[in-house]
């Protein structure tokens, strides 16, 4: 069933020669919003390019959609009616200049709807307006399912469906549209609150995109998991993980710049801004962001070693299968199959990459040969990676030593202050002691002077007694 | 113990391989073994090295000793005659170094036709004596000798640090002591004092 709906042209041959959308954004509000009637989206707009959609100039609010038609007569329709000024003025109104083409687009197919009672616009349209999941058959199907206006004009085919009334939806989407532009409505009001808001709102959004992403990049992570982990020893897909990997390292990349940008607009923010709430909201937000995406590439870190472990694990299988049967034809005695533990991790994938091409593709003894020569002139470099290693080890090793040392004696340093505070405290009383004993000593020799006086008085009072008496 | 016996630089032609310059150091053999030993030594490195495929190092054991051989990708080679205890690293090392150096003193357009007349090149000896001991001459063994010896010299002053701690446990108990006997002492002496009469 093919379903067309009407041409607004008054020149209409200049316009079915290009075959474009042009959104003529200012003069005629209206008539952006007609190109936007068309459908949504870009993929939807390669349909509309490829069925010759035609542009009306300068008011119509719809464009054509012929399926396979080319446009038939409509041509000498004026401008049509009132529902066309009232939708122009609608669009005026609500200031629909800075729109992108895929809101006008959407406004004006809703706007279309609800004033010239076109009902049967798809539902992509207007709830989605931000992300265009278009689908094409979705778009032909709002194809197919526009409508006849009911204008009074002689329309040969009139095909009408099933009348739908989107009002519910069209006022969601003007009012999702108008937060969008917050600004514009709040300019009237407020100019510095109005700057807040929208450099809020640009923040959130940012933010908001930043989130996506880190979830899709989270997915790819988790599929990286799952390849990585896998264990057998055939199915390994290393273009893929490669790959993968590769697109991972781009993503966080991308996302660390994404956060550093945000992390500027939210100071900058902080610098217009003196509401704390916000300050401390969008800090936090920009702290949680990167809270994740370093998590992420902790993850992602931790999925790289896994493989590097498998790859290793791989290889030494893969090389007791195919180093079973007995020497080779030249006589080394390869010391390298001793090394195999410790390849190193680039050399391991050129190794392995290697063997793997070249046990799938060659025989056995030639595998052989291969393999140990190529270990064996391999092992140069291993060995001196090990001694590097090692060289290294023994050095974090001392360093570990001498901490301890360093400890002990901190230890011990607290033994010698008892010590210390020991023998002072000896010192102190033996000191005391030897005082009271000088004391001791000199009251004792103070004694006997004294007694030596009075026993001499009393020998002298006796004496003096005895003399008198006899 | 480790011991060098032979080092020499071929250039590896389409057909075979060309001896540009050897040295060797034959004092182990007795007088009269020393002409079958070398010429030994460089037939089996002549014929190593064209057994070796371009831009490949080998180490192949022969009886005795242990044969280290590298041909660079310019068809450039070095083998190096060395006993078994010799470290396979090292040996490398040293063949790397000589070609590089003679990469640099003697032009590539001497090699296809060189003879060991016609070539300067003077360092081999020197080398050779140097890298006897390999301990002394790469580098990276004596750092890991140095940082071993360290590492014993650190273990030993750790154990007596731990000896110094159970010492300054020692002095800790005697001085708790001396200081409690020094406060009896000091008690005892007061209580002398303080009965002041004379008895």
């Amino acid at each position: 069933m093919q379903t067309r709906r009407r041409l607004h042209q008054t020149d209409q041959q200049d316009y079915s020669s290009s075959s474009t959308y042009t959104i003529q954004a200012d003069h005629q509000g209206g008539a952006g919003a007609g190109t936007g009637s068309v459908g949504t989206g870009t993929a939807v707009g390669s349909v509309g390019l490829l069925t010759q959609s035609l542009v009306p100039p300068t008011t119509g609010h719809e464009a054509a959609i012929h399926i396979g038609d080319t446009n038939q007569s409509d041509n000498s329709i004026p401008s049509p009616d009132y529902s066309d000024d009232k939708y122009g003025k609608a669009a005026r109104q609500w200031n629909l200049r800075a729109f992108s083409g895929h809101a006008l687009r959407t406004l004006s197919a809703a706007a279309a709807v609800v004033t010239g009672n076109q009902p049967g616009i798809s539902n992509d349209s207007q709830s989605q307006y931000t992300n265009y999941p278009a689908s094409i058959p979705s778009s032909s199907q709002f194809y197919q399912s526009k409508e006849e206006p009911q204008e009074p004009e002689p329309e040969p085919e009139i095909f009408i469906m099933a009348a739908r009334d989107r009002t519910g939806e069209f006022a969601n989407a003007i009012r999702s549209l108008q937060a969008r532009n917050i600004t514009r409505a709040v300019n009237i009001r407020d100019p510095r609150k109005a700057k807040q808001v929208q450099s809020y709102s640009e923040f959130m959004m940012v933010a908001r995109f930043i989130g996506k992403n880190i979830a899709s990049t989270y997915a790819k992570l988790e599929k990286l998991t799952m390849l990585a982990k896998k264990k057998s020893l055939f199915d390994d897909r290393p273009q893929e993980i490669q790959e993968l990997t590769y697109i991972i390292k781009g993503d966080l990349n991308a996302l660390n710049q994404q956060i550093a940008r945000l992390q500027d607009i939210s100071k900058d923010q902080r610098r217009h801004t003196n509401g704390k709430h916000l300050v401390s909201h969008s800090s936090n937000m920009v702290l949680a962001l990167q809270s994740k995406l370093a998590s992420m590439s902790t993850d992602f870190k931790q999925i790289l070693e896994v493989r590097t472990e498998n790859l290793k694990q791989q290889k030494t299988r893969r090389d007791q299968f195919s180093q079973g049967p007995g020497p080779l034809a030249a006589h080394t005695v390869s010391p390298s199959t001793a090394k195999q533990g410790s390849l190193l991790l680039s050399e391991e994938n050129q190794a392995v990459s290697i063997d793997m091409g070249s046990s799938d593709t060659t025989p056995l003894l030639s595998t052989q040969t291969q393999m140990a020569i190529y270990d064996d002139s391999d092992n140069y470099v291993q060995q001196r990676a090990e001694t590097m290693q090692n060289i290294e080890s023994t050095i974090v090793e001392l360093g570990g030593i001498f901490q301890q040392l360093a400890h002990m004696v901190k230890e011990q340093e607290e033994i010698v202050e008892r010590i210390d505070t020991n023998v002072a405290d000896a010192e102190l009383n033996i000191e005391a002691a030897h005082g009271e004993i000088l004391k001791y000593f000199q009251s004792v020799s103070k004694n006997r002077w004294l007694m030596i006086k009075i026993f001499g008085v009393l020998i002298f009072f006796f004496l003096f007694f005895i003399v008198f008496m006899s | 113990m480790v011991k060098l016996f032979a080092l020499s630089i071929f250039h590896k032609g389409a057909s075979e391989a060309r001896l540009l310059k050897t040295a060797s150091d034959l004092q182990s053999f007795s007088f009269f073994q020393r002409g079958t030993v070398n010429e030994f030594m460089t037939f089996a490195s002549k014929t190593i090295v064209e057994r070796t495929q371009p831009a490949l190092r080998q180490s192949v054991k022969q009886d005795a000793y242990m044969c280290h051989v590298y041909v660079r990708a310019d068809n450039l080679a070095g083998v190096l005659i060395a006993d078994h205890e010799y470290p396979h690293r090292v040996a490398h090392t040293l063949i790397t170094k000589i070609l590089d150096d003679f990469t640099a003193k003697v032009s590539a357009d001497q090699w296809p036709n060189g003879t060991e007349a016609t070539i300067s090149f003077d360092l081999l000896p020197a080398f050779l004596a140097r890298y006897q001991n390999p301990v002394e001459a790469d580098p990276l063994t004596k750092m890991q000798n140095d940082l071993d010896e360290t590492k014993i010299i650190l273990k030993n002053t750790i154990e007596a640090v731990l000896e110094r701690g159970e010492k300054l446990d020692d002095m800790v108990s005697k001085s708790e002591k001396l200081s409690l006997q020094s406060k009896a002492f000091y008690k005892t002496a007061k209580k002398t004092n303080s009965c002041c009469s004379f008895t």
